[in-house]
């Protein structure tokens, strides 16, 4: 006969497992889900006001382009997860090389764009969203949280004793420009609108 | 797309499903071993006999409540502002676009 204590035990783990779950899943991923829509409406705004102030045209591609991609992520927030990215990195992205046009059509009119300080602006609002996108994306899977975690540790510990500071900095950077991933994202989003 | 979204959402599922299966097959495996030797209410007896642990479940379902009633409430708040600011917005931009979020700020049924 099992002893009456185990089974309250049990019963007792069962509901802390219930417990995680439900902040996890309920509660922790929308809060992230609401939490990175809510600040890409914040970039969108930025974006309106700057065309509002007249520094840009609501017609401009390099505003409207812009705001069409903050839109389609905003949309498709959900889908911004470890799951897609590791989909996009085994299967590749479907994404037609016209929808990769539309990138660089869009980066050609914000440099045409004659106010410098306006074109930092739109540029800033371009990373700020692919920095949003890999915070939501670390910040909702437990395997990225950690591994990110002890790689991040790992670098800021021991970096400095093989490259330097300076090295450290230079390969944050650089994998800041390695967002490939992302790119392939913001394209599947634009075939799906 | 439809090859990318089959394989994130057998991805994104599968886990959390695969965990509610070992679960079930546990507590079946446990049930089972109990048939004819407890009552529900020597378990149910047993699980709320610690009066610290029961003040911990009560406070957890509390605080549980309290967060869904605190997003249902936020829910309210941008159906009923956002009207406002997008009306506002297209006074100055007429081709204003949307980002097609529902009125509540969740993600467009369909969409999922």
């Amino acid at each position: 006969m099992a002893p009456l204590h185990d089974i309250g035990l049990q019963l007792q783990v069962l509901y802390l497992c219930g417990t995680a779950a439900f902040l996890w899943y309920v509660g922790w991923r929308r809060y992230r889900l609401d939490l990175f829509r809510q600040r890409l409406f914040a970039l969108r705004d930025e974006l309106f006001d700057i065309a509002a102030d007249g520094d840009i045209r609501f017609n401009d591609y390099a505003y409207s382009g812009l705001r069409r991609l903050l839109n389609n992520t905003i949309r498709f927030g959900h889908r911004v997860n470890s799951a897609q990215v590791i989909a996009i990195g085994v299967f590749g992205s479907d994404a037609p090389e016209a929808v990769e046009q539309s990138y660089k059509d869009w980066l050609r009119s914000v440099e045409n764009i004659e106010n410098e300080q306006v074109r930092k602006k739109i540029h800033s609002i371009h990373e700020r969203l692919h920095y949003e996108m890999v915070t939501k994306i670390v910040l909702t899977s437990l395997p990225m949280i950690v591994t990110v975690g002890v790689i991040l540790g790992c670098v800021m510990l021991f970096g400095p004793l093989f490259w330097g500071a300076a090295g450290v900095v230079r390969l944050v950077a650089e994998l800041g420009r390695r967002l490939r991933p992302l790119m392939a994202l913001e394209e599947e989003f634009e075939l799906a609108a | 797309m439809a090859r990318l979204e089959l394989a994130a959402t057998v991805a994104r599922i599968s886990i959390p499903c695969a965990a509610a299966v070992a679960i079930a097959w546990l507590v079946t495996g446990s049930v089972g071993k109990l048939a004819g030797q407890y009552t529900y209410a020597d378990i149910g007896v047993r699980f709320v006999s610690d009066f610290k642990l029961t003040i911990s479940y009560v406070l957890t379902g509390a605080a549980a409540a309290w967060a869904l009633l605190e997003r249902k409430l936020k829910g309210d708040t941008i159906k009923r502002l956002s009207a406002r600011n997008q009306e506002l917005e297209k006074r100055i931009d007429p081709d204003r676009t949307s980002s097609g979020l529902s009125e509540r700020g969740t993600t467009r049924p369909g969409d999922d």
